[in-house]
């Protein structure tokens, strides 16, 4: 997949853990996984909205692209 | 669907297996006596006739039995599920194994047997029509069904 979803980032630069995230925003630590691993195929807006709520951020901060094909054909060092 | 309604549902499915089960053990073989009686030159046929007609009232009590199930995954809310399409897979097989029994009748009493009931067999044959539309009713509704399913399934990985 490649939007990523930067919560480990935020989480830590928040000090909020993951039980209380999951809490705040209204779905299960197991999703949370799910959405931190990058396993997660899609979102609700509603969702998204809390979790910008409680980190407090825009949702260009938690949400990432990366292109596939530029991760594929980067250079190696 | 509230409880009431599965409750009401599941009476009546108690009934018809009661009634299913009293039409197999007392009335058909009384009803076969009696037509023996009336109609001695085929009384020959009534243990096959008989044993058919069996056959046909327990793929009714298989369909009961599939369609209770059904009502219990409702009820738990688990209809949406690859576990409900095998039973009704059965109750369509039911109803097409009564069809072709009934079918095999009808062409045994009108061209073989010939019992000169006319009327009977014209009402044979309109059983088996009747049932294979049930059958096909039946199975656009397990389409449905799977559609369903598909979407619940997609609709719950979304976060």
């Amino acid at each position: 997949m490649a939007i990523m979803v930067r919560l480990d980032v935020l989480l830590a630069e928040r000090k909020i853990s993951v039980g209380e995230f999951a809490e705040r925003v209204g779905i299960t630590p197991a999703n949370v996984a799910v959405l931190k691993n990058g396993r997660a195929k899609a979102v609700r807006f509603s969702t998204l909205d809390a979790i910008c709520r409680v980190l407090n951020c825009q949702p260009g901060d938690v949400l990432m692209r990366e292109d596939e094909q530029e991760l594929l054909s980067a250079p190696v060092h | 669907m509230n409880n009431l309604t599965i409750r009401i549902l599941r009476c009546v499915l108690v009934l018809t297996f009661l009634a299913m089960v009293v039409a197999q053990t007392l009335i058909l073989p009384w009803l076969s006596a009696v037509f023996a009686d009336d109609f001695p030159e085929v009384a020959y046929i009534r243990a096959s006739m008989l044993a058919v007609s069996i056959l046909v009232i327990a793929c009714g009590e298989v369909v009961v039995v599939c369609t209770w199930k059904l009502l219990s995954m409702v009820q738990q809310d688990s209809i949406f599920s690859e576990r409900a399409f095998g039973w009704v897979n059965w109750i369509v097989g039911a109803i097409v194994a009564a069809c072709m029994l009934v079918l095999g009748v009808f062409v045994y009493t009108s061209f073989w047997v010939d019992i000169g009931q006319l009327g009977l067999t014209m009402a044979e044959f309109g059983a088996v029509i009747g049932g294979l539309t049930l059958a096909l009713l039946l199975v656009t509704m397990r389409g449905l069904l799977s559609k369903a399913t598909t979407l619940q399934s997609d609709l719950a990985e979304v976060i």
